[in-house]
C-alpha cells in the first residue's frame, strides 16, 4: 500500500489483501518455490505515466479511499469505479497505448485502492516529464507492483489487491438505443455548468427537436436548450422523446472528464440509462475511451414516453 | 415588466451583475417606465451600490399596466447566469407575474438558449440618498491609476486609508487599534499618486478610511467600462462616493461609508447597540435605524397564498429628503436607506458610522 521506495520482492506477502486470497496464493506458489523467481503474469511498461494519470483521473470522484476494479486481458486494461449500483465508470487502457505489453494468462481481475494508485503515478508532480512506467502483477493474491523512474530517480511502489466483487452488468445494449447525440466536449462542459448545483437531480431531455438540461432548486430553476441544428451536435440521432431524471452527484462524476475529453457522445437507451463516452486525445495522439452509465431515478423509469 | 438588453451592453450589464456579486447577497430591482435601477447594500452595510440603466440601454422596456415594479433577487444564481456571459446574443429580462418568477431568457452563440427562472420577493428597495456637489473633494481619473494603486495591498487588508494632500495623495493599510484587542499589522502598504495623475483635482486635506473590497469591485467595474471615475468625499465619517456616467445610459454609484476617526474605532465584535445613545452631529451618516422603523416599509414575499399587494406601498412616497434632519443639524451628504427594517441594526459592525433609512427615492 505504500508508495515509499521499498523493493518489489518484498512487497508481496505481506501486503496482500484478504485472508482468502492470501491462502490461495501460497498454494498457487508452492510448486514454484522462491517468491523472488516467480514469473510475473503481467508486465507493462509505458514511457509517459502522465498519459495513464490523465485517463484515470477521469474515474476519480473522491479525494481518497476510492477504490477500482482493475480487468486485465490480452487487449489492455480496464478500471471500473461504481456506485451505489446506479452508477459506473471504465477506462480502457488498450495495449496499445503501452510500449510494452505481456501477458500470460486469460483474464484476471481484483480491486485495488485506486486514490493511491493515482497518488503513485503522480509521485514526480504533475509538472514532471518523461516519468516512465512499468507495471508488474505476479497473480492471483499479489500486489501490483509499480515501478516509475525519471531522471534516474526511482519509486516502486505496492499496491495490495482485494478480491473483486461482481460488477454490475448494465446491459446498456440490451434495449434499444433511442437516442445518440455526439457533441465536442466544451460545449457539453458549458451546459452542465449551468446548472445549479445544488440542486439533487437535473433533468435531461432528448428529443426530435431538442436536446434540454433543467434542474430546480430552492432559488429557482435553470433550462438549457439545444435546438437539434446547432452546429454544437456532430450528430444527432434521436428517435423518440425522453425526459429522465438523474441524481446530480451521480452525473457530476461522469461528466468530471469533459474538461480533458475531445468529444463524447451521449446515449440513452428506451429504459432511460444514460451512458457517456468520453474520448480522450493523449498526448501521444493514441485516443483512449472513458465511458459511464448512469440510472435513472425510479419514477421516471415509467413514464420516459410521455 | 419585460425588457431586452442592447446586444451591444450585455457585457456591461453582466459586469454590473458580477459587481453586484461582491457587494451584497441580493439584487434590489426597481423597474419604471424609463429606467431600470439596480442596487445592493454589502451585509456590514458599509456599502452601497446603485447603477442605474436608462431606456438606451435597451432595445425594449415595457411595463405591465404601467406598474413600477420593486422586487429583489438573489445575487448568486444571477452572478451564474451571467457568467459566460461573452456568448450571449440576446438577453431578455421578464417578471413573470404568474408564475411568480423572474426570468432571464438567453440567447447565445449556436442556437442555445438558457431560461433562468429565479424566486423574487417584493420589497422596498433599499437606496441611498445623496448629493455629490455637496462633497467638497472631488477627483477624477481613469480607473485603472487607482486599481493599480489598490492592487498593491494584500488581500487580507480589509480597510484603507486616503489620506490627501495639495500635491499628492497616498492610501495606506489601515491599521487596527491595539486597545482593539488585535496585533497590529505586521505589514503596512503605502502607496502614493501624484496629483497631476488625475483629470481632475479638487482636495483639500484629508483622511478617510473605508473598505478595501469594496473599493477594489467599483474600480473593477469602472474599469471594464472604460469610463473615468469620479471620486466624491468629504472627511472622515462622511461617505466618499464614486461615480461613473456611460453615455448617458447608463450611471453608478458607489457609496462607501468611512471610519468616523481611526483612532477611537470601537471594537468589531463590539456591538454597540444604537438605541443606547442617539448619535451625534458629527457621525452624521451612521446608522440610526431604530429612528425611522416608523417608515419601515413592509416585506412582503411573493409567495401564492399571501397575495401580495403590488400597490405602491404607503411608505413609497414618503419624502426622503426629511431623512438627514432625524439624524441631526448637519445633514450628511449621504444617507443610506433601507427597506430591510430596523430589527437588522444588530447585525452591524461598528467599525463605521451607519446609516439612518429612509425609503428608497423614485
Amino acid at each position: 500500500m505504500s508508495d515509499d521506495d521499498s523493493q518489489l520482492t518484498n512487497n508481496n506477502g505481506g501486503s496482500a489483501s484478504g485472508a482468502g486470497s492470501v491462502g490461495n496464493h501460497t498454494t498457487q506458489n508452492s510448486g514454484k518455490g522462491d517468491e523472488e523467481q516467480q514469473q510475473f503474469q503481467f508486465v507493462c511498461k509505458i514511457d509517459n505515466a502522465r498519459i495513464l494519470h490523465n485517463i484515470l483521473s477521469a474515474l476519480a470522484y473522491k479525494k481518497d479511499g476510492q477504490m477500482a476494479t482493475l480487468s486485465i486481458s490480452a487487449n489492455g486494461l480496464k478500471f471500473t469505479v461504481e456506485e451505489s449500483n446506479s452508477f459506473q465508470g471504465n477506462a480502457f487502457l488498450q495495449q496499445e497505448l503501452f510500449q510494452e505489453y505481456h501477458f500470460s494468462s486469460k483474464h484476471e481481475q481484483f480491486k485495488i485502492n485506486f486514490s493511491l494508485l493515482l497518488d503513485c503515478l503522480n509521485i514526480y508532480g504533475s509538472g514532471a516529464s518523461f516519468v516512465s512506467l512499468q507495471i508488474g502483477y505476479r497473480g492471483y493474491g499479489h500486489p501490483l507492483l509499480l515501478l516509475l523512474e525519471q531522471g534516474g530517480a526511482t519509486t516502486h511502489c505496492g499496491l495490495s489487491t482485494l478480491d473483486s466483487e461482481q460488477l454490475n452488468n448494465f446491459n446498456f445494449r440490451g434495449h434499444n438505443i433511442v437516442n445518440k447525440v455526439i457533441m465536442e466536449a466544451p460545449f457539453l462542459k458549458e451546459a452542465f455548468d449551468e446548472l445549479d448545483w445544488s440542486s439533487t437531480n437535473a433533468t435531461i431531455t432528448l428529443s426530435p427537436n431538442d436536446f434540454r438540461l433543467s434542474t430546480a432548486g430552492a432559488s429557482g430553476s435553470c433550462q438549457v436548450d439545444y435546438p437539434h441544428d446547432s452546429e454544437v451536435f456532430e450528430s444527432f440521432e434521436c428517435k423518440s422523446h425522453q425526459t429522465n431524471t438523474y441524481k446530480l452527484a451521480l452525473l457530476s462524476p461522469a461528466i468530471k472528464a469533459l474538461s480533458i475529453a475531445q468529444k463524447t457522445q451521449m446515449r440513452l437507451n428506451e429504459i432511460g440509462l444514460l451512458s457517456f463516452q468520453h474520448m480522450i486525445e493523449n498526448e501521444d495522439k493514441n485516443i483512449s475511451f472513458v465511458d459511464f452509465f448512469v440510472a435513472p431515478l425510479e419514477e421516471d423509469m415509467n413514464d420516459n414516453e410521455d | 415588466m419585460e425588457c431586452t438588453l442592447s446586444t451591444g451592453y450585455t457585457k456591461l450589464f453582466a459586469k454590473t451583475v458580477q459587481c453586484l456579486g461582491k457587494i451584497g447577497e441580493d439584487m434590489f430591482i426597481e423597474a419604471h417606465q424609463d429606467r431600470i435601477i439596480l442596487r445592493t447594500l454589502n451585509s456590514s452595510r458599509v456599502a452601497f451600490f446603485a447603477f442605474h440603466l436608462h431606456r438606451g440601454f435597451f432595445d425594449h422596456l415595457s411595463l405591465e399596466d404601467n406598474q413600477e415594479r420593486k422586487f429583489a433577487i438573489k445575487l448568486k444564481p444571477c452572478q451564474a447566469v451571467f457568467r459566460a456571459y461573452d456568448t450571449i446574443e440576446k438577453c431578455i429580462l421578464r417578471l413573470d407575474l404568474i408564475q411568480e418568477r423572474f426570468v432571464f431568457e438567453l440567447h447565445c452563440k449556436h442556437g442555445v438558449k438558457k431560461l433562468y427562472k429565479l424566486t423574487y420577493e417584493e420589497i422596498q428597495p433599499v437606496s441611498a440618498v445623496y448629493d455629490k456637489d455637496s462633497c467638497p473633494n472631488r477627483l477624477v481619473c481613469v480607473p485603472r491609476k487607482l486599481l493599480e494603486a489598490v492592487s498593491n495591498f494584500h488581500s487580507s487588508v480589509e480597510e484603507i486609508t486616503l489620506s490627501t494632500g495639495k500635491t499628492h495623495l497616498r492610501f495606506r493599510s489601515h491599521s487596527e487599534d491595539t486597545t482593539a484587542g488585535r496585533a497590529t499589522q505586521l505589514l503596512r502598504t503605502e502607496t502614493t499618486l501624484d496629483a497631476a495623475d488625475f483629470d481632475e483635482y479638487q482636495v483639500g486635506e484629508t483622511d478617510i478610511t473605508f473598505c478595501l473590497k469594496e473599493f477594489k469591485a467599483l474600480l473593477g467595474f469602472c474599469e471594464s467600462a472604460g469610463q473615468p471615475v469620479v471620486v466624491h468625499f468629504d472627511r472622515a465619517g462622511r461617505p466618499a462616493l464614486a461615480s461613473l456616467t456611460y453615455f448617458n445610459i447608463f450611471e453608478a454609484d458607489f457609496v462607501l461609508a468611512t471610519l468616523l476617526d481611526p483612532n477611537r474605532r470601537s471594537t468589531p465584535d463590539a456591538n454597540s447597540s444604537p438605541s443606547s445613545s442617539p448619535q451625534t452631529s458629527n457621525t452624521s451618516l451612521i446608522k440610526t435605524p431604530h429612528t425611522n422603523t416608523s417608515s419601515m416599509p413592509s416585506r412582503k414575499r411573493a409567495s401564492p397564498d399571501s397575495s401580495p399587494t403590488r400597490g405602491p406601498s404607503p411608505t413609497r412616497s414618503s419624502p426622503t429628503r426629511s431623512s438627514p434632519t432625524r439624524s441631526g443639524p448637519s445633514s450628511p451628504s449621504v444617507i443610506i436607506t433601507s427597506g430591510s427594517g430596523g430589527d437588522t441594526e444588530g447585525e452591524d459592525e461598528m467599525d463605521y458610522e451607519t446609516i439612518p433609512l429612509s425609503p428608497a427615492r423614485g
